[in-house]
């Protein structure tokens, strides 16, 4: 079935642009294989449109999830130019899992995103493997304040989409919004007065877009670099919001971030992603203690150390004795 | 010339919010100032009132031991240069890497003739580890790392004492922040400067600083040198700022190794 569509999708390309891509492609693929671009050329046979999926899915990680909700299978997004911006990626996502996407800018990350939420940019187009999934999807986007309608009170803009995306009227819909409000920590002083995004900080504007996703019911919730333009002690506080809430609600979470150890501290698995390929995946503490490809390597060599203190202030019972003593 | 940078009360309001309180602050010659603290504290409005784009309400700027005016002299203006953020907003788009270095040269006199001004573009092109060849492309054609590069070579044409770096990696990916920073510190070295390093990011703090100024709304918190910032912090905040940076798991000895 699923088969049938991949086939059915190439063939809506061929239509147009003939087979000759297509090849090329495959060309590329052996060439780099060839040219030992290490971690990712030798999980793909050279063969491989004529690879019924079952063999594919085989070849995915041994850390796939039993019962997956996710799958994203050898994936490719293409310009139409033919230059493939994310190629053969794939992975797949438990209930209640967690994975984080890491790579430098222009990766892919984003765009392997937005294709399982099926937004992708005008231009960008899917040109191979598939996105199967099941379940809700919402995403939480990098500038809480571009996501949000500047002309729209907050509170409003959250009623809103549980009002179409939960089917209830304007009174529970907006009850229901300050429930979910309150849920994500936001000052009490909203039930009363509805405010502008510029009226809120960085971080509560965050807050908001979160409420938004929330607001979807996801099953799976997509995150796209959501603490990058936050302060570090803001970032704290959404990436512990996030934590916590993907304990209570138990949502898959797809963690998008530059950052590996943000990465490291909301996942459980990590993906490392580089000029569109996936260049390692496994659990979090294996790939950033223990990383087989060079690329990973380089990224955590890049993170900048912080001395000792750092990790020995996060037990607050010796800060406090410190305080005292001095 | 001893170039210790002197601030003395210096207070900043825009309309009614005092975006700088009364900051006192010393930054002796040749060493490395580590500016942190969160949006809006007032970084960028210090870094901007002493690269004199900004005029302070109240107080005294000092550097080598003469007053920073509200007009300054071509030759403060010389001394003091400013490196930002965004490097695709502080790089004319319409002119060639050619003409965005010659610029400063010839405004400051620093070289006689156009051959003159030539070899020094790509001394200073070399320098930060461009090739020659760049300075007829144009800002767009270049990754962000290397526009950074040229932007640090711009400040760097018209020899400064005190240079000014306004979150100059935070728009990088890390890798290529690593190669900038290690940039800094060379070139410091090299030219004996003093440098004011505004960042958000601890992590390029400690790679760069010799001593470290917390900004928290307007004011600084702290001052200490670096091994006792990051070891021992005196104040709560800087200990809250400090508790907040994500810590990659015992991986820090795996990155050592």
């Amino acid at each position: 079935m699923s088969e049938r569509e991949t086939a059915a999708a190439a063939g809506k390309n061929g239509a147009k642009i003939g087979t000759e891509p297509r090849r090329v492609e495959e060309a590329n693929a052996v060439h780099n294989s060839n040219s030992g671009t290490p971690g990712n050329a030798e999980a793909r046979p050279a063969g491989r449109p004529e690879i019924p999926t079952a063999t594919a899915a085989a070849q995915v990680r041994t850390t796939a999830a039993a019962d997956p909700i996710l799958v994203v299978d050898r994936l490719t997004l293409s310009v139409a130019s033919g230059q493939n911006l994310v190629q053969d990626v794939s992975f797949s996502l438990g209930r209640g899992d967690s994975l984080g996407i890491v790579g430098e800018s222009g990766s892919g990350k984003s765009l392997t995103l937005r294709a399982v939420l099926g937004l992708l940019p005008s231009g960008v187009k899917r040109t191979g493997g598939e996105v199967r999934h099941t379940v809700r999807s919402a995403m939480v986007f990098q500038d809480p304040r571009g996501a949000l309608d500047p002309l729209c009170p907050v509170v409003k803009q959250v009623a809103e989409v549980v009002r179409y995306r939960q089917g209830k009227n304007r009174r529970e819909a907006r009850a229901e919004a300050l429930k979910l409000l309150g849920l994500l920590g936001l000052p009490d002083s909203l039930k009363r007065e509805d405010r502008y995004p510029n009226q809120l900080s960085g971080g509560q504007c965050q807050r908001i877009v979160i409420a938004l996703a929330l607001a979807c019911r996801p099953d799976i919730l997509l995150c796209d670099e959501p603490t990058t333009a936050l302060d570090v002690t803001v970032q704290r506080q959404i990436i512990d919001l996030i934590a916590r809430l993907q304990r209570e609600l138990g949502f898959a979470l797809v963690f998008v971030t530059h950052n590996l150890a943000i990465a490291a501290e909301v996942c459980t698995r990590i993906a490392v992603m580089r000029q569109g390929r996936l260049v390692e995946e496994g659990p979090s503490v294996d790939v950033l203690v223990r990383p087989r490809d060079p690329y990973t390597q380089m990224l955590v060599e890049a993170v900048l150390p912080l001395p000792e203190f750092v990790s020995e202030s996060e037990d607050r019972t010796r800060d406090s004795g410190e305080g005292g003593t001095r | 010339m001893s170039t210790d940078l002197k601030l003395e009360k210096v207070t900043v309001r825009y309309g009614g919010f005092t975006a700088l309180d009364t900051i006192d602050l010393d930054l002796s010659a040749r060493t490395t100032l580590g500016l942190v603290g969160e949006s809006g504290s007032g970084k960028s409005t210090l870094a901007r009132t002493v690269a004199g784009l900004l005029v302070p309400d109240e107080g005294v700027m000092r550097l080598g031991g003469r007053i920073l005016e509200k007009r300054r002299s071509r030759e403060q203006r010389k001394q003091i240069q400013m490196i930002f953020q965004n490097p695709d907003a502080s790089l004319n788009p319409r002119r060639s890497v050619r003409q965005i270095l010659s610029e400063a040269l010839t405004f400051h006199r620093m070289t006689r003739g156009r051959a003159d001004t030539e070899r020094r573009c790509r001394e200073l092109l070399e320098r930060v580890q461009l090739v020659p060849g760049s300075l007829d492309r144009y800002p767009h054609e270049f990754s962000g790392g290397q526009r950074q590069r040229i932007a640090i070579a711009r400040a760097l044409s018209v020899e400064p004492e005190l240079l000014i770096a306004d979150e100059p990696t935070s728009a990088l990916d890390v890798s290529v922040q690593r190669s900038v920073l290690e940039l800094f510190r060379e070139i410091q070295a090299e030219l004996d400067l003093t440098l004011l390093f505004i960042s958000h990011d601890l992590g390029v703090i400690h790679a760069v600083s010799d001593n470290v100024a917390v900004m928290r709304q307007g004011s600084l918190v702290e001052i200490a040198s670096r091994e006792r910032f990051f070891s021992r912090p005196e104040t709560a905040y800087s200990r809250e700022l400090l508790a907040a940076v994500p810590k990659m798991p015992a991986a820090a000895a795996g990155a050592t190794k």
